[in-house]
């Protein structure tokens, strides 16, 4: 999508003013609206289906599988499915290597941990459904992707139920394998109501001249300047933490405290981006067909 | 302030399975009323004549067929999901969704796509690309006059891949493409505002496409479903004119030393020099300078064009003027953002058009 100079110019005088006035006028910290719901894959131990306005719609699964490992660093597999797109493609390989490192990098591995030896392997498959063709041939596909997978990856492991470990949670002694009971209906979350631990969420901020804003759309991409991508887990600002080019033209330098400001940003919203998300987590689909 | 708003879809199942249930005696009904027919099966249903692709739409092999329709096995069925429309003994269907289709006369707004021979590819939405003369654009120079092989060279001065301009259909090609023109002040670049894009079936055909519409904004409703939202031009001089001249020369001046490039005209010293460089503001790519307010408008019609696409309402000039009314009152105008909102102006306007008693 090219835009002609005069819109170009009237986007880009109007996020660069101090009053930021954006082209769907939200407010520079808001989110274009979405829809999400979780839990409605029967056969996997959790599942999220998320999709804007604008139609790029990510469904996202976890199985989970006993290992017997110490490496902890290949207790999470995340694969990405793009219509369209090639598996090795660039824009999967790294869509999934970004959600990989930023899920293992902060994990909290004792939810994961079944005994000593055993643990769980999370194999997270995530498909993205029609991706526009405005966006086929543009950077801005690969961050919005990957902040609304993140999201997705969220929402489904945040709805994960395994089944109830029965055997004993210490094998230093014996070697034993882990059982687990037969009642689906005795299950546990994967993370607890009460735990601490949330998921790694990535946020795409874009930044023009000393304003910044958060969720950037197709149209305010091509004008922006810069642009930075922040994970946020638990209230803190968590790697990744990278600089990204969001448009192909204009660029310049970028200012120390706006990427700051950025951050901080992030900070903000974080907490109460997670909560939306949980809202939706905690709100069980009465069958799995209601959720399309 | 709303950070973020996720909700749930909200379809419920049970409902859909009632209508499908429905359909499906309907269907049964049908196939009873063939031969009592013999004609059209939908002519039983006398409330629309709705067809989905795949259904039957007559055996009679003396029906023509037109648009929208196939024939197999000497009967004829539907190829889109529409409303069937018969002329004397033509049957067509036409399509709720589709593609644009172009007509002699009708106002649209497009963007170049190409640059080529003699002539601009335009994206208007339509299946082919339409296509604009050289011949047929408003040519820098003051007065009308005849291309020159100099224009056919810099033509990107004139426009180039990207720009937004409208213009009106001339006439079809054979394929069903069109040629434009802008031969006209009303049409050429677009420029002061943004681009929004509706549904082309929701677009009212009228005798004007253009409006000023009341908060000191205009809109173009461009039949193909593109439509351009910008600052009323606040003084709509005519061309001829001392001072106003002398200032719009000035303006294209310095358009064009703002474009970075070689202006024709420029550096010449005919005579007209004053007036071919007037003309080249037409073509400028610099905005005026826009208040916040008025870009606050701008964007809260352009929330209100989404608004009333999203509710599916045919749109018109009044519709959008008392849509604009309704947004007035749910305050900010990035709460407009939000998908209820959206619906709930789509229901007061339906609301307000009932007690009017038009809709």
């Amino acid at each position: 999508m090219t835009l002609s100079p005069a819109e170009r110019s009237y986007i880009y005088d109007s996020l660069v003013s101090p009053q930021v006035a954006r082209t769907d006028s939200r407010k520079p910290t808001q989110f274009r609206p979405l829809k999400a719901t979780c839990s409605f894959l029967p056969n996997s131990n959790g599942s999220s289906r998320i999709f804007t306005a604008d139609g790029l719609e990510c469904i996202t699964s976890v199985k989970a599988k006993v290992l017997r490992t110490k490496d902890i660093g290949e207790l999470i597999k995340v694969d990405v499915d793009i219509q369209g797109q090639r598996d090795d493609s660039d824009l999967c390989l790294t869509t999934s290597s970004i959600l990989t490192r930023s899920l293992v990098d902060n994990l909290d591995h004792s939810t994961l941990k079944l005994t000593d030896k055993y643990y769980y392997q999370l194999f997270i498959d995530i498909v993205i459904l029609s991706l526009p063709t405005d966006f086929q041939m543009s950077s801005y596909t690969l961050y919005s992707l990957i902040s609304l997978t993140s999201m997705g990856c969220y929402l489904a492991l945040k709805s994960t139920r395994l089944p109830l470990l029965i055997s004993t949670t210490n094998d230093k002694e014996v070697e034993e394998e882990p059982t687990f009971s037969d009642d689906w209906e005795s299950c546990t979350d994967l993370i607890p109501k009460d735990s601490e631990y949330n998921p790694t969420l990535l946020f795409v901020v874009g930044i023009v001249g000393n304003n910044v804003l958060v969720d950037p759309s197709l149209e305010e991409q091509q004008v922006l300047e810069h642009g930075i991508c922040v994970g946020y887990s638990n209230g803190k600002i968590v790697p990744p933490l990278e600089s990204i080019t969001l448009s192909t033209v204009g660029g310049g330098g970028v200012n120390k405290k706006t990427i700051f400001k950025g951050i901080d940003m992030v900070r903000q919203i974080g907490g109460v981006v997670e909560k939306a998300l949980d809202l939706i987590a905690e709100q069980e689909p009465e069958d799995f067909e209601r959720a399309f | 302030m709303d950070v973020i708003t996720i909700t749930q879809p909200n379809q419920p199942q049970a409902e859909i399975n009632a209508t499908l249930d429905d359909g499906d005696v309907e269907m049964e009904d049908e196939e009873l009323d063939v031969d009592v027919n013999g004609g059209i099966v939908d002519s039983a249903k006398s409330k629309n004549d709705i067809v989905v692709p795949g259904e039957l739409i007559t055996d009679d092999p003396s029906w023509m067929r037109g648009h929208g329709t196939y024939f197999l096995n000497e009967k004829t069925y539907s190829a889109v999901a529409g409303t069937i429309i018969r002329v004397n003994k033509l049957l067509s269907v036409i399509p709720f969704k589709g593609r644009y289709s172009p007509e002699t006369g009708d106002h649209i707004v497009g963007r170049i796509v190409e640059v080529s021979n003699k002539r601009w590819k335009v994206d208007i939405g339509a299946e082919h690309d339409a296509i604009l003369m050289l011949g047929a654009v408003n040519l820098p120079g003051g007065v009308l006059r005849r291309k020159s092989e100099a224009d056919e060279l810099q033509m990107r001065a004139i426009l180039k891949e990207g720009d937004l301009l409208n213009a009106e259909v001339q006439s079809l090609f054979q394929d069903g493409s069109a040629s434009l023109h802008t031969r006209s002040l009303k049409y050429g670049k677009l420029r002061n505002g943004v681009f929004v894009v509706v549904p082309s079936n929701l677009i009212i055909r009228a005798k004007n496409h253009a409006h000023d519409m009341p908060g000191g904004v205009s809109i173009i409703l461009g039949v193909n479903g593109f439509c351009w939202i910008y600052k009323t031009k606040e003084n709509q001089v005519p061309v001829a004119g001392g001072s106003s001249t002398q200032s719009k020369a000035e303006a294209g001046f310095q358009a064009a030393t703002h474009n970075g490039g070689y202006t024709p005209g420029m550096g010449s010293v005919s005579i007209t020099s004053l007036e071919e460089q007037s003309s080249w503001d037409i073509y400028s790519d610099k905005n005026d300078t826009i208040s916040n307010s008025i870009k606050e408008t701008i964007s809260r019609y352009k929330n209100c064009l989404l608004a009333l696409s999203h509710c599916n309402i045919a749109i018109n000039e009044t519709r959008l003027a008392k849509a604009y009314d309704i947004s007035l009152g749910y305050g900010d105008v990035n709460s407009l953002v939000n998908e209820e909102v959206e619906e709930s102006i789509g229901e007061d306007l339906i609301n307000s058009g009932k007690m009017r008693g038009v809709v």
